[in-house]
């Protein structure tokens, strides 16, 4: 499980995902208590999750041709 | 710090402030991590699954599908922030709105067992979870209303008021 999340993570860039990240995160904006943990770790966590998820029902299992 | 509270739209309102997520999660249904997973989750699942056909099944270039993929993911990107919407909707019509219906005809001494309750749950979650625990002890209540002021409906004393009764004497006591 572990060598697999290591490959998920691999498959899309480091840079990529802080874009998408930051992108993400500036859509919730910080107040309260949230100011007390950093809302990054949960985005990075959705993120392997996506990649997991990803990995097990999609990654080279969209065939699309004519009969299909 | 507490921002301004509306309550002309809807005649109450619940302002939970500083420790204010665990107060948040039962008001609205959902706890603001959950929040953030789900945007994130189905973003980049999309993305992932875009990008896939992109590249298995179209034929592109590699700069044509990074340009394709730019522009699919503000799509995707808008689409979310709309089921986030839609999300805060429900949630307050399925959760935050009735309380507060409740609320506002609601007599003051359920709004002062509310506001401890609140306290409260955020004291006991801190305690269970391994979290630090940055609320807790005796909880002070007090309501004030425009008839009668500031009323305490529970206030701790750093002393015993049974084994100081000349305190509460002189606290009455006509100047």
């Amino acid at each position: 499980m572990a060598k697999q999340r290591k490959t998920a993570a691999r498959s899309h860039s480091e840079a990529e995902h802080k874009i998408d990240i930051e992108e993400l995160l500036s859509r919730f904006p910080v107040t309260g208590r949230d100011r007390f943990w950093s809302t990054e770790p949960v985005a990075r966590k959705a993120f392997s999750a996506a990649h997991r998820v990803f990995d097990k029902h999609f990654k080279g299992k969209i065939k699309l041709t004519k009969n299909a | 710090m507490l921002g301004s509270i509306d309550v002309a739209k809807e005649g109450a309102a619940i302002a939970p402030f500083a420790q204010d997520d665990i107060v948040n999660s039962f008001l609205n249904g959902i706890d603001r991590k959950f929040q953030i997973f789900n945007a994130g989750f189905f973003a980049h699942t999309l993305q992932l699954v875009t990008e896939e056909i992109l590249e298995t099944h179209t034929q592109l270039t590699r700069d044509e599908r990074l340009v394709a993929m730019r522009l699919i993911t503000d799509r995707i990107n808008a689409a979310i922030e709309d089921v986030g919407q839609e999300g805060e909707d429900f949630s307050v019509s399925e959760f935050r709105q009735p309380v507060i219906d409740v609320l506002r005809t609601a007599p003051k001494e359920v709004l002062a067992e509310l506001a401890e309750s609140l306290v409260s749950i955020t004291s006991l979650r801190q305690r269970v979870s391994g979290d630090l625990e940055t609320v807790g002890g005796p909880v002070d209540v007090a309501l004030i209303s425009k008839g009668e002021g500031l009323i305490w409906i529970k206030r701790k004393h750093y002393f015993n008021t049974e084994l100081n009764p000349h305190y509460t004497a002189n606290y009455f006591r006509e100047v």
